[in-house]
């Protein structure tokens, strides 16, 4: 182990000044659109002007790296006869172990410790910071991994650009060809590894295998042919796998067969299928959820989100399990089916959930039976919202509470119609985009901002819609303008800002024991 | 002990080949010359036996340890300079020394000193700044300091002008007579290693011609010139062992490579009855030209 710290601080000395350059860019990326994307209000030109920068700036990061990675492969080349170590007391695994933590410690540590400082100045707090670094460092360690597996098997850099450029394009190939697994999320948090991040750890971990094995074995032409084997498999995969996006990992089943998830807070809610509507479509079905809480769960600044839902049609044992999908409607033939539901705010500790199915799964391949019956269980996410501040309707006043900085630009007239234009800003820590709706992705929790417009003197309160969120996300930062629609009272009005982050997920079991249109079609 | 061992080795690159069937020893404590003209097989038989590249056919064996199992102990106790070793050229004399210390327990700081002072090394100089001769200096001082039971030279003298290959060879005579090393050098320069070596082995496309010690080399080989008093000479069916024969007006010029003063005395009495015959020791740079003569002699004829 001394003696890997010895090499890889030698590495570390030889490409610190190129990786401070580098480090340089990735701070700048993250701190550019928040310094330039001012109070002023912008128009989508503006918006798509720093889009195209940061996405500028994230290619020339991306290849940099790659470049930085490559370099520091080839300090101590693996292909050939030349290199110096070959003929030292150096193992090939010595080195191995050396060039990872070296590229750990420059490509992936360095530039999340320097942008833990900006996080920290934006407000970030511990969790958030943690969670950025981490997601950081792994965007960081997948880039490099894959760096490291064509710089291991080229000879010098040009030999490293045109394999990288391969790499990337048969990746992304085997990616399109995995595709329509890969738009399915995991059905329930509480799964902890489905097959998508399997498809995905293999095509990121296959050249890693490469980087190994040549640093292990140095026998350059096998380790080629291994790439080749690697990428016949993994691209016929894609075309011809036929397999099912299910968990890998499945939820316990409780004494009635239906799936139980740990329950936190069990006596506070309870849910009811309320009513059963048959819909215009063949099978397509509205069930009315009510969701009942009590306890310390009747709160004001309390709602329920929908996480999921799992469904088992009676006395078969076919699952009908509960995604949403945002495109392409190819459900798997009696396995899964598309639903969503939607809720509305709780007032009074009661809400009421419509839950629809979708379209006829894979009706073109199998004709759709009218389901009997279901049980089923919801998975539901109580939301606790906490006063973030307020701050007066009008131009210039900001809010700044821990990471989240809004700020009033100005009122927009459009047509008949008053929006209010906010600069927001806050902590994005996992970098996923889900801006649309105000509701913030991505982050240690679901989050969700609500905004209420007072009116004090003429005892007025009005629940904004989240309205548009324009953003620009980098590097765990979203900064942006967000247009709320307000009525004419507005100006002059107190705006409040209330932050809902997800408190616990919970199931409760539901069953219906006949589905409309099903009776009818049993009568003779 | 032989310190490095060749058992019918054989590297081929595609359909050329490099070493055919080269079957050598080395014994401990002798520094062994490993000659011959270019392409002949020299660095890739010392590759082969640094593990740097794989055999087609064969073994060969460092230390008793098979190449191909070569680890960090067996490393350690080797010094390798080759013309073609990519050093770190980012780091200066000082890095580089310190750099490799670490991974050598018998690093030998008192010996580092003495070889930096007698090497004239600019210890704050960046590598890449160095001049050739100085470079394979610092290389040949971070393979010395450790002081390696074998050391391995791989064409160390290549681009290196006369006053640099006398200090580089004083360097390694010095380390080489302070203590009981094995060093195989392999040069097409005869006059350099000539003062090195105790041992030749001699390789022509691929294949071993000859391995033996210098003295006994030399000692085999005479440049004979016969002086002819009637003009009259039968060449044609002359010993196998004449090699480069030549004629010019009454003298008759060849080398012999089986010298043994009576026979060689008698096989020219027998063709040459009233010649003057006279026998001249030879260095080892005209042993290395005959013989690299006769073998392309014999290409030649067997070609035709």
């Amino acid at each position: 182990m001394k003696l890997i710290w010895h090499i890889a601080r030698k590495d570390v000395r030889r490409m610190a000044g190129p990786v401070a350059l580098w480090c340089a860019l990735v701070v700048a990326r993250a701190v550019l659109p928040w310094l330039a994307m001012g109070s002023a209000a912008a128009d989508e030109a503006t918006f798509s002007f720093w889009g195209a920068i940061l996405r500028l700036m994230q290619t020339a990061e991306v290849c940099v790296g790659c470049v930085l990675v490559a370099a520091l492969v080839h300090e101590d080349h693996v292909t050939g006869t030349t290199a110096w170590w070959m003929t030292r007391p150096i193992s090939g695994g010595r080195l191995l172990g050396a060039k990872l933590l070296s590229a750990g410690l420059l490509l992936a540590a360095a530039p999340a410790l320097m942008l833990s400082a900006v996080w920290m100045i934006a407000g970030f707090s511990a969790r958030e910071v943690a969670a950025a670094a981490v997601w950081c460092v792994v965007v960081h360690g997948l880039i490099v991994t894959m760096a490291l597996g064509a710089a291991a098997l080229a000879e010098n850099l040009a030999q490293f650009l045109f394999g990288s450029l391969l790499l990337v394009v048969i990746v992304f190939a085997a990616l399109f060809g995995f595709e329509r697994y890969l738009g399915v999320p995991p059905p329930a948090p509480l799964v902890q590894a489905s097959e998508r991040e399997w498809i995905v750890c293999t095509i990121v971990l296959w050249p890693a295998g490469l980087f190994v094995h040549q640093f292990l074995t140095r026998r350059r032409t096998r380790t080629a042919a291994l790439l080749g084997v690697g990428l016949a498999l993994v691209l016929s995969m894609g075309v011809a796998w036929t397999g099912t996006s299910r968990p890998l990992t499945r939820l316990g089943l409780g004494d009635d067969g239906i799936p139980v998830a740990n329950s936190a807070n069990d006596e506070a809610v309870t849910v009811a299928v309320t009513r059963v509507e048959a819909t215009d479509a063949d099978v397509a079905a509205k069930l009315a959820l009510r969701v009942t809480t009590t306890g310390s769960a009747t709160d004001s600044f309390l709602y329920l989100q929908r996480v999921r839902g799992e469904w088992q049609r009676t006395g078969k044992p076919g699952e009908f399990t509960v995604y949403y999908r945002q495109k392409e409607p190819a459900i798997r033939p009696d396995e899964h089916a598309a639903m969503t539901i939607a809720g509305e705010t709780p007032k009074g500790g009661a809400a009421l959930w419509t839950v629809s199915r979708d379209a006829p799964p894979a009706s073109n391949t199998r004709p759709q039976e009218k389901p009997v019956g279901f049980r089923g269980v919801v998975w539901l996410r109580s939301m606790r919202g906490r006063l973030l501040g307020e701050l007066p309707a009008k131009p210039g006043a900001t809010l700044h509470a821990g990471s989240s900085l809004t700020r009033i630009v100005e009122f927009k007239h459009v047509e008949e119609k008053t929006f209010l234009v906010l600069e927001e800003r806050d902590a994005l820590p996992m970098c996923e985009y889900w801006l649309d709706t105000g509701r913030m992705r991505g982050r240690p929790g679901e989050v969700e901002d609500a905004y209420v417009l007072i009116d004090q003197a003429n005892s007025r309160a009005e629940l904004l819609e989240p309205g548009t969120f324009d953003a620009l996300v980098a590097r765990a930062m979203a900064t942006g303008q967000r247009w709320l629609e307000v009525p004419a009272w507005a100006e002059g009005a107190t705006l409040r800002k209330v932050r809902f982050e997800a408190e616990r997920i919970f199931s409760r079991p539901l069953a219906i024991e006949r589905w409309p249109g099903a009776a009818e079609e049993k009568q003779p | 002990m032989n310190i490095i061992e060749t058992h019918n080795l054989t590297r081929r690159f595609g359909p050329t080949e490099a070493v055919h069937d080269l079957t050598l020893a080395v014994p401990e404590g002798s520094v062994c010359a490993l000659l011959g003209p270019n392409g002949a097989g020299k660095s890739t038989t010392i590759k082969v036996l640094m593990n740097l590249l794989r055999p087609t056919a064969g073994w060969s064996r460092v230390f008793g340890v098979d190449s191909l199992q070569l680890g960090e102990r067996e490393r350690a106790r080797i010094g390798y300079v080759s013309e073609n070793q990519q050093l770190p050229l980012w780091m200066t004399v000082r890095q580089l020394l310190d750099y490799c210390r670490p991974f050598y327990p018998a690093w030998d700081r008192e010996l580092e000193k003495t070889l930096l002072a007698q090497f004239a090394l600019p210890e704050d100089r960046k590598l890449k700044h160095l001049s050739r001769g100085m470079l394979m200096k610092a290389a040949l001082l971070s393979s010395l300091a450790y002081r390696p039971k074998l050391l391995v030279l791989d064409e160390p003298f290549s681009g290196l002008d006369a006053l640099v290959r006398e200090e580089f060879v004083h360097g390694v005579l010095e380390v080489s007579a302070s203590g009981d090393w094995t060093v195989l050098v392999s040069s097409h320069d005869i006059e350099e290693v000539e003062r090195l070596c105790d041992r030749v082995a001699l390789l022509d496309r691929g294949r071993l011609q000859l391995d033996e010690t210098t003295e006994a080399l030399q000692a085999r080989f005479r440049r004979v010139e016969v002086t002819l008093q009637d003009g009259d000479a039968k060449l044609e069916a002359r010993p196998k062992t004449w090699l480069g024969v030549e004629r010019a007006g009454g003298l008759v010029r060849f080398v012999e490579s089986r010298y043994e003063r009576e026979a060689t005395e008698r096989a020219c009495r027998e063709r040459f009855p009233e010649a003057a015959v006279v026998a001249q020791p030879m260095s080892l740079r005209e042993i290395f030209l005959a013989l690299a003569r006769a073998g392309r002699a014999e290409a030649k004829g067997v070609a035709a």
